[in-house]
């Protein structure tokens, strides 16, 4: 037990301990205070030099030292006058029969300050679907004791991951799938806009995991031999699935509608064959509305017009005849089922994967909908989505598409958002305070630190600075399902993927 | 160069007379026209045969038409499909390929660990031609893992890959099947002469080709022909992939509702139907569903109805009545439109009680269980020992099963 520091002054919001000589704390550290059959943990949020010597005393100590004049007039360095005084945030209470929460007292006044050890921890269990994020963590040291969330309240209330961009938001999204995949209990659905999550070639990736064949499925433009081809059939898109994607203005809707209401399946496709006859009976519709949405449509599923005026497919991921008319209801059953479905995006615009994920989800929403009103949704599968540096989905249409809806409604029905980010503040805070779990990573942006500090289950006020010095791998887990902010760390996917790969066995449990 | 391209034509999956002639006839046409068009050689995409040992009088008759074509110094490839292969017993393919009749190919060599399907090539044309035969249960997906890629890429000139396995990219709104994905397929080739998917697929993008059934004589598939689904195979010349209708006959498709209805007033509504339509040469899908309001299922006069219609000139009658319910007996017997179905459906009804993780694999055990129950079908052969044959049994069972190597250590 190595003994830092002792309490000196503070209360219920804080408290100031004397550091132990050569102890080296560090802001995030956490601290532990036992006193009786109590104990205390604490987290250090600063850390600065205090004296109780004469300042004129010390600038004149410091200037014999640096200007090198005889004789020094040095302080002893066991000098008890001299000292850094250390601020602690409260984390827990922890009652003797493992019970935690909040603190409600504070320890003894001189009580000695501990460092942390993974028993202190004891109290965790692991929780049923169980989700691994990381080890816990104090300061830069990872304890080890893995941290573990239960999976269906986590993803059913959704989360985000926030960090600036080398803070390893891609490598926690990969590290805790890689998790889910052992179990198959969560149907996953990621829209891989960087291609690195399946991995190529050599390069590690989910590819990787043992499971893969059974918990896997990746569909990508242009697959690995035994991958998908990602092909959707324009029968499969719905309008809603273009609302919230694209703009459109009031009248685009209506054509849209209009021509859903008479072609059904086939709306896209009737929309864009270029009929002047049958299109004058459309009266509602003007000519120039006609013409700006077949323009942005077209644009959007890169079709092109036929000489005949009939549409023609150009680009092979979508098509009107003969391929990928189960694509969307595959992968709703491939996420039913409890997979991983990956969506290479990087190969196709941001909007065009958007619209797929849309209708994706569109049909899992519908499913489980259906099963809440059988009563059957209690046996199905949690549902998460994960959206990566989509602010402007999440952000300023969030009330015209299916992830807005999700984000409000979506824990009725256990589909949950993972929301993945560099920019939280654009984010309204609607969805934000709906957002149950935020993974906070380090961020020099000010901005933004106090927008995810503003909306975290727990109070974070005190955190600014350590979240402005979290290292790669490092956050916060911040969480109405946990009863304190949880420092972890978590491991690099490589290292995980690697040592799997040697021998097949549950590195973390 | 210039090659046909057909696939799952199923001799000898019909036992009606007429439908017979018919699919017979259909066969001498396609290979007539072939002929006449002067083709290098033809490919068939398996299921040549509806059963890997058919009725000996259906392989006299396509004997006699493959001849013709082979006499001339043309040349037949094919694959096994999924219905002509057997794991355990010779196939009629190999008795015929041992005839010198037709030249199967892709037969599997390993090589570093890699499968490399034997290449043939076409003495006329120089066409390189391999492929992957097609097995029960589409046991043959994992084949295409192992395949040597970058063996087939280098390879220069024509290539033709030829496959009995559906694509699941392809697959349409309630078709269920567990395919290969299309990335699957080695790159590099030709011409992909796709089979086992029965209805005609074009995909000139990435040259995926299936014609589908050429010949249509029962279940779905006779539906769908009569319900417009065209029916032939493809001449391929030079790159141009030309379509060649065969339809083998014309067809009407009624469905009667008999929700309602007493099965004496279902009988008139069928009568009025025969009275009011020209069956002549035509093949009739007549579907009957509901439930009946009075009287017994078995009070409808379906045999009259059948003879009605057959005396009419009909070339066919294919009566599905599979959801129709009399309201004084509800339980009923496991009728469908073919005995395949009606197979698939008491297996569905026998494992609807479990519980699986996926409904998928609802499918699987169907399908498993009903190839385990076709292939338990042999019987014991004369002077075999009963403990040779219940080997023999246990060998089929754990072929079909697929877990035959990994109990083999």
């Amino acid at each position: 037990m190595e003994i830092v520091g002792s309490i000196v002054a503070g209360g219920s919001d804080y408290l100031i301990i004397r550091e132990k000589k050569g102890s080296s704390l560090e802001l995030g550290e956490l601290l532990a205070v036992e006193d009786g059959d109590k104990k205390y943990l604490y987290v250090v949020s600063s850390i600065e030099y205090k004296s109780i010597l004469d300042e004129n005393r010390l600038y004149t100590s410091a200037g014999t030292i640096i200007e090198g004049i005889n004789p020094k007039l040095e302080i002893p360095e066991d000098d008890l006058k001299l000292f850094r005084k250390v601020t602690l945030v409260p984390l827990l209470e922890v009652l003797n029969n493992n019970i935690y929460r909040a603190p409600r007292s504070i320890p003894s006044f001189l009580s000695k300050v501990r460092r942390i050890e993974s028993s202190d921890f004891s109290f965790l269990e692991i929780p049923k679907n169980r989700i691994f994020l990381g080890k816990i963590r104090s300061g830069s040291k990872a304890l080890d004791l893995n941290y573990y969330m239960n999976g269906e309240e986590m993803l059913s209330h959704h989360v985000i991951i926030a960090a600036q961009t080398g803070r390893g938001k891609s490598n926690m999204v990969k590290v805790m799938l890689w998790e889910i995949m052992n179990y198959s209990n969560f149907g996953i659905l990621i829209l891989d806009v960087h291609n690195e999550y399946f991995g190529y070639g050599t390069q590690k990736g989910l590819k990787d995991h043992p499971r893969a064949d059974k918990a896997l499925v990746y569909y990508s433009k242009s697959p690995p031999p035994g991958q998908n081809k990602l092909v959707v059939n324009l029968k499969s898109i719905e309008p809603e699935d273009l609302l919230g994607i694209i703009e459109l203005s009031e009248p685009q809707k209506d054509a849209i509608n209009i021509f859903a209401r008479d072609y059904k399946r086939e709306w896209l496709k009737e929309l864009l064959r270029e009929d002047p006859e049958r299109d004058k009976e459309f009266k509602k519709i003007h000519a120039s509305t006609l013409r700006a949405l077949r323009r942005k449509l077209g644009n959007l599923f890169r079709i092109r017009i036929l000489e005949d005026g009939e549409p023609y497919c150009e680009d092979d991921v979508f098509c009107f005849e003969g391929a990928g008319e189960t694509t969307i209801s595959d992968i709703a059953d491939a996420l039913e089922g409890g997979k991983v479905v990956i969506i290479d995006g990087s190969t196709i615009p941001d909007e065009t994967g958007l619209i797929i994920m849309s209708a994706v989800m569109r049909e899992v929403f519908n499913r489980y909908e259906r099963y809440k009103n059988e009563g059957l949704l209690r046996d199905k599968v949690q549902i998460g989505v994960v959206l990566e540096e989509a602010p402007r989905i999440l952000g300023e249409l969030y009330d015209k598409n299916i992830f807005g809806r999700i984000a409000r409604e979506g824990r009725k029905f256990k589909i949950g958002l993972i929301a993945v980010t560099q920019m939280a503040s654009v984010i309204p805070d609607e969805i934000l305070a709906n957002i149950g779990t935020k993974i906070i990573m380090g961020n020099e942006m000010q901005k933004e630190r106090r927008k995810l500090i503003e909306n975290s289950p727990q109070d974070l006020s005190a955190y600014n600075y350590i979240i402005a010095g979290l290292e790669k791998g490092e956050s916060i887990v911040t969480s109405i399902f946990s009863k304190f902010p949880v420092p972890i760390y978590t491991p690099l996917f490589d290292d995980i993927a690697t040592k799997r790969a040697d021998k097949f066995e549950p590195v973390f449990f | 160069m210039k090659f046909a391209h057909m696939s799952d034509i199923h001799l000898g999956a019909t036992t009606e007379p007429r439908l017979r002639e018919l699919e017979i006839s259909t066969l001498n046409r396609a290979f007539q026209i072939c002929m006449d068009r002067d083709v290098d050689f033809i490919i068939i995409s398996g299921d040549l045969f509806h059963v890997n040992i058919p009725d000996l009088f259906i392989v006299k008759e396509a004997v006699k038409i493959m001849k013709r074509f082979v006499d001339r110094g043309r040349k037949i490839y094919l694959v096994y499909g999924s219905h002509d292969y057997s794991p355990n017993a010779t196939s009629i393919v190999d008795i015929l390929e041992e005839a010198g009749l037709i030249k199967r190919v892709g037969k599997p060599s390993f090589s570093n660990g890699k499968l490399r399907p034997e290449i043939i090539v076409d003495e006329r044309t120089g066409a390189m031609i391999t492929g992957i035969s097609g097995r029960k249960l589409s046991l043959e997906r994992d084949y295409f893992r192992y395949l040597d890629r970058e063996y087939f890429s280098s390879l220069k000139g024509y290539k033709i890959f030829v496959f009995h396995s559906a694509i699941e990219e392809l697959k349409r709104k309630g078709e269920y099947y567990e395919g290969i994905a299309s990335s699957d397929l080695p790159n590099g080739f030709d011409y992909y002469a796709g089979g086992h998917l029965h209805r005609r697929v074009e995909d000139p993008r990435r040259k995926i080709f299936y014609p589908g059934p050429l010949f249509t004589g029962w279940g779905i598939d006779l539906e769908n022909t009569i319900k417009g689904e065209r029916r032939g195979f493809f001449i391929v010349e030079d790159g141009r992939v030309e379509f060649l209708d065969l339809t083998p006959f014309q067809g009407i498709y009624k469905e009667i509702d008999a929700t309602g209805l007493s099965a004496f007033e279902l009988n008139s509504k069928i009568k009025n139907f025969i009275e009011n339509t020209d069956v002549r040469d035509k093949v009739i899908v007549l579907k009957v569903f509901g439930v009946l309001s009075r009287g017994k299922t078995s009070d409808v006069e379906f045999s009259r109805i059948r003879e009605e219609i057959m005396r009419r000139g009909a070339l066919y009658l294919h009566l599905n009545r599979s959801q129709l319910r009399s309201k004084e007996f509800e339980s009923s017997t496991p009728i469908g439109e073919d005995i395949q179905k009606i197979e698939e459906n008491i297996f569905k009804e026998a494992v609807s009680n479990r519980k699986f993780s996926e409904s998928k694999l609802i499918n699987e055990v169907v399908a498993l269980s009903r190839a385990l129950f076709n292939q338990l079908k042999v019987q014991k052969k004369e002077g075999e020992r009963e403990a040779d044959y219940e080997k023999r049994m246990e060998e089929i069972a754990l072929e079909v099963l697929g877990i035959k190597d990994l109990l083999s250590g």
